[in-house]
């Protein structure tokens, strides 16, 4: 409840920081790598270079705004559901691999990129193209992002209801589960069964929020974390959440001989996230969903199936424009 | 002219305009589309974002692939003339090790952005270290220098392997393993201003040491016999062809290969001649890896890492001046 | 005849396992002077420790007065010329370029050979026989013909003593023989001294002015060629090899096992 309320405020806070300056071009904002950036006229050709800040692009309605993205386009459902023309665009790159030249020539005047290219985003700024880096580690800054791409795009009256419909959806999950008994939990990693998300990360708070116990508690970090047999049989989360993009199956989990004491395993608590979407274990404008999905799944009683369904249409139809097949949620 | 002179001046003029061919070439391929007209407008001083393009872009990638393509041809013919050896590469000293070592530590303990000098430093250190333990043994000979060589490169293998299982596997081990792959996708103009120089200075030292390079390239004792001091000689040669190597990965990466198959290309070239085989390993070289540039920008999706294509175009090269070179001989 | 190498005292070794004791020699202007002994006698060691490639743990060498122990290789090079008992030239270097190498020493060092030592070069080259070949690669060369080179190599460094390390023991018969009178034939025209450890005791008395016995580290015997008697070749010969025949014949020496 406390987290609810921070946010909030921090919400109102960066809405009457940045209304002073809205409405209007050119506006100047401080991106979450805290550069100050000023955008001259309403963007018309945005380049991110982030499948979260793309997500966002998207549930702004800015998907026809958009001139190029990341890289791996076609691995995303979502694209392929809610904005498919968003695939056929040029690709500038990853993380790991950002290509400046293809950036440049898909004509941009505005580029939204991770925080960690931030030596690319200075390339960039060479040529007079605003760049806005963006860092959303958590709930708090995914929901600045969300507005600050909205102030930037002149979309920031859908971009506050955005975040009012998530925070709206974070409290009412909370409310229903403010008298359930936290269960222990552990999301596991992409590429292997052996990895988890510790204390630090996103993963964890969103476990938080679905009234679950991070197992992995006491691991320190901000990185997925390496365990051992061994440690998984020690920890023995009572549920084990398996995310939307590994590598692979709950069968895989259940199947694996050395996990057959756990009791996730004996009481087959160990379930996938809905694969047909995104990655809701990751800060994506949609993560509420994943945080309510875990509610339902680990709380049935408290938080029902057709609560979560509903939400699900909603934020989709609402914000992407699609609806969501009922049967893949 | 003798025939051999009149021969190695054809080859020269040949690799040259190779060379000439390949950087103008590179200059017109990339994801942003610049054409010749372009081109020309932003020599005579013209203005656009095709021109910006051009200057911080495009030119600084090209001449970096160009340089850096000299550089370790060059200092692959070095190391293959003092070690006597034709499969010798700065990697037995360990400096691609070394490399990696100190842009790993960048990567995992500090910023991604220290990784070309810390890189640069581990490069140098590496050989250093290799130095020292030759000098602790007392040895002269190039034995124990290359002993001690694999030694340290197992060491500084060794301290990789430690930071990978610290690294974060989603972002800072990717970047570690693309280190390892090289790529000229983020040059700019500042990495190319510390490439140039480190290469002038590489090359400036091997052209005045050029003499004692053939020297030392003769057993040891022969070798003093003549006049040339020769651990402290080929310590000082082995630092200025190393200074090539360090620099090209600092700000590329380990490209593989290239430092092994220009040479030899070269040799090839100039028929077993030893004459000149240090400037025409710095044009292959430079040929070589303009074009696993040019093939790494045109793969289709995502950039290809260059040493993957330095080596799919380097062997069949070599490959083939090998068939000729046996054919002739039958 | 003015002396040129003078070698006394001379104690030296590897590590514990000493060597050389004691070894006093003296070789004059002209003079060739062979060095024989059994396999691992010292030979060759005494050789790398006149040209300082071993340190000599006592004694004194000098060359032309100058003193040669201690002294840096630059200054070793300009007085002494060293044909080892193996080279590994580099294949792909011509005999030219070879040859130019022994100008290393008297050529600052991020200097080019000049056009007057290139001219130099090919003239040693010519004087050793070897002129048609000078721009041929080493590789293409025949071990005789390496071998020319490399004294075409020694001679350009104009030296004062020639060391010269069992350069007879990859050659055949008559190549051995010729090779021997060309490096007293050149000992002579440069006024230089030359010290040779060889293989082939016939030869060594046969074409050297003087032999020197080595022997349990120490020279044990100083033979003078024009003056020696056949009593005292004999015995020398059977002190150092045991029960051989020596046979004097047509001015050369021969010595059956």
């Amino acid at each position: 409840m406390k987290k609810i309320l921070t946010i909030f405020w921090a919400l109102a806070l960066i809405l009457a920081l940045g209304v002073c300056a809205l409405a209007e071009y050119p506006v100047t904002l401080t991106d979450q790598a805290g550069r100050e950036v000023t955008i001259e006229s309403r963007p018309e050709h945005i380049v991110s270079g982030y499948y979260i800040s793309t997500s966002a692009c998207i549930a702004l309605g800015l998907s026809d705004r958009i001139a190029a993205v990341e890289a791996k386009a076609d691995t995303r459902n979502i694209y392929a559901l809610s904005a498919p023309e968003l695939i056929a665009l040029p690709n500038v790159g990853s993380a790991k691999n950002f290509n400046l030249e293809a950036c440049l020539a898909a004509e941009p005047d505005l580029v939204i990129l991770p925080k960690r290219l931030s030596e690319a985003a200075e390339s960039i700024s060479e040529f007079d193209i605003p760049v806005l880096l963006v860092n959303p580690e958590d709930d708090e800054l995914l929901a600045q992002m969300i507005l600050l791409i909205g102030v930037a795009t002149e979309t920031e009256d859908r971009a506050t209801d955005l975040n009012a419909f998530i925070l709206t959806q974070l409290g009412m999950c909370q409310e229903l589960l403010k008298n359930e008994t936290p269960v222990t939990a552990l999301v596991l990693g992409n590429s292997s069964k052996l990895t988890c998300a510790p204390n630090g990360m996103y993963q964890s708070s969103l476990l938080e929020n679905a009234c679950a116990v991070n197992a992995a508690a006491d691991i320190e970090g901000t990185k997925w974390a390496e365990i051992s047999y061994e440690q998984l049989l020690a920890m023995n989360p009572q549920a084990m959440i398996i995310p939307a993009e590994a590598t692979y199956t709950v069968e895989d989990v259940l199947g694996d001989a050395e996990l057959a004491e756990l009791d996730a395993v004996k009481n087959g608590a160990v379930y996938q996230m809905p694969t047909a979407f995104e990655a809701w274990d990751s800060p994506v404008p949609s993560g509420v969903l994943g945080v309510l999905w875990t509610a339902k799944t680990l709380h049935p009683q408290a938080y029902g199936e057709a609560q979560y369904k509903s939400v699900a249409k909603a934020l989709y139809e609402t914000y992407y424009g699609f609806t969501p097949d009922e049967a893949a949620l | 002219m003798t025939a051999p002179k009149r021969y190695n001046r054809m080859i020269f003029t040949a690799a040259g305009a190779l060379l000439l061919a390949a950087f103008g070439i590179s200059l017109l391929i990339g994801a942003y589309p610049l054409t010749a007209q372009d081109i020309l407008s932003a020599l005579s001083g013209g203005e656009g974002m095709a021109v910006k393009v051009f200057w911080r872009l495009r030119l600084p990638r090209s001449l970096a692939a160009m340089v850096s393509g000299m550089a370790l041809g060059v200092c692959g013919a070095v190391y293959q003339i003092l070690f006597a050896n034709p499969l010798a590469a700065p990697d037995i000293m360990g400096v691609s090790g070394g490399a990696t070592l100190g842009a790993a530590m960048a990567i995992v303990w500090g910023n991604a952005a220290l990784s070309a000098p810390a890189a640069f430093l581990g490069g140098m250190a590496a050989l250093a270290g290799s130095l020292l333990l030759t000098r602790a043994s007392g040895s002269r000979g190039t034995g124990a220098m290359v002993l001690s060589g694999v030694l340290i490169s197992a060491l500084m293998k060794m301290g990789v392997m430690l930071l990978k299982t610290f690294a974060d596997t989603e972002g800072e081990l990717a970047a570690i393993e693309f280190f390892t792959m090289g790529s000229f996708s983020d040059i700019t103009a500042s990495a190319l201003s510390a490439l140039l120089w480190a290469s002038a200075l590489g090359f400036v030292l091997l052209a005045l040491l050029h003499r004692q390079i053939g020297l030392l390239s003769l057993p040891d004792d022969e070798a003093q016999a003549l006049g040339v001091s020769t651990g402290v000689m080929r310590m000082l040669v082995l630092v200025a062809a190393t200074l090539l190597a360090a620099a090209v990965s600092a700000s590329a990466g380990v490209i593989a290969f290239l430092p092994l198959l220009a040479p030899h290309g070269a040799r090839l070239l100039l028929r077993g001649r030893t004459k000149g085989l240090l400037p025409l390993s710095a044009l292959t070289g430079g040929v070589l890896l303009l074009l696993a540039d040019i093939a790494a920008r045109l793969a289709p999706g995502a950039e290809l890492p260059v040493s993957v294509l330095t080596t799919m175009l380097g062997v069949p090269c070599v490959a083939l001046l090998m068939a000729k070179g046996g054919a002739r001989r039958e | 005849m003015s002396e040129i190498l003078s070698v006394r005292g001379i104690c030296a070794g590897y590590g514990t396992r000493r060597v050389l004791e004691d070894v006093c020699l003296a070789v004059g202007e002209g003079e060739v002077c062979a060095l024989l002994g059994l396999n691992g006698s010292g030979k060759s060691t005494l050789l790398r420790v006149l040209l300082g490639l071993l340190p000599a743990q006592a004694g004194e060498i000098s060359v032309c007065g100058e003193n040669l122990r201690h002294a840096a290789p630059k200054k070793v090079a300009r007085l002494a010329a060293y044909l080892p008992q193996r080279s590994r030239a580099d294949d792909g270097m011509t005999a030219l370029e070879i040859v130019l190498m022994g100008a290393n020493a008297v050529t600052p060092l991020i200097m080019p050979y000049s056009a007057a030592q290139r001219e130099k070069a090919r003239a040693c080259l010519v004087r050793m026989g070897a002129g048609e070949w000078a721009d041929r690669r080493m590789g293409e060369l025949s071990q005789g013909q390496r071998q020319s080179v490399l004294l075409a190599r020694a001679l350009m460094q104009s030296p004062k003593l020639l060391l010269l390390d069992e350069p007879d023991a990859a050659l055949d018969l008559p190549r051995r023989w010729q090779m021997m009178r060309t490096v007293s034939a050149l000992a002579k025209e440069e006024r230089c001294a030359a010290l040779c450890a060889l293989h082939d005791a016939s030869l060594a008395l046969s074409v050297c002015d003087s032999v020197a016995v080595l022997s349990g580290g120490r020279i044990v015997c100083r033979l003078n060629m024009a003056h020696a008697e056949e009593a005292e070749v004999r015995e020398a010969m059977h002190a150092l090899y045991g029960d051989v025949t020596v046979i004097r014949q047509d001015g050369c020496w021969a010595i059956l096992g």
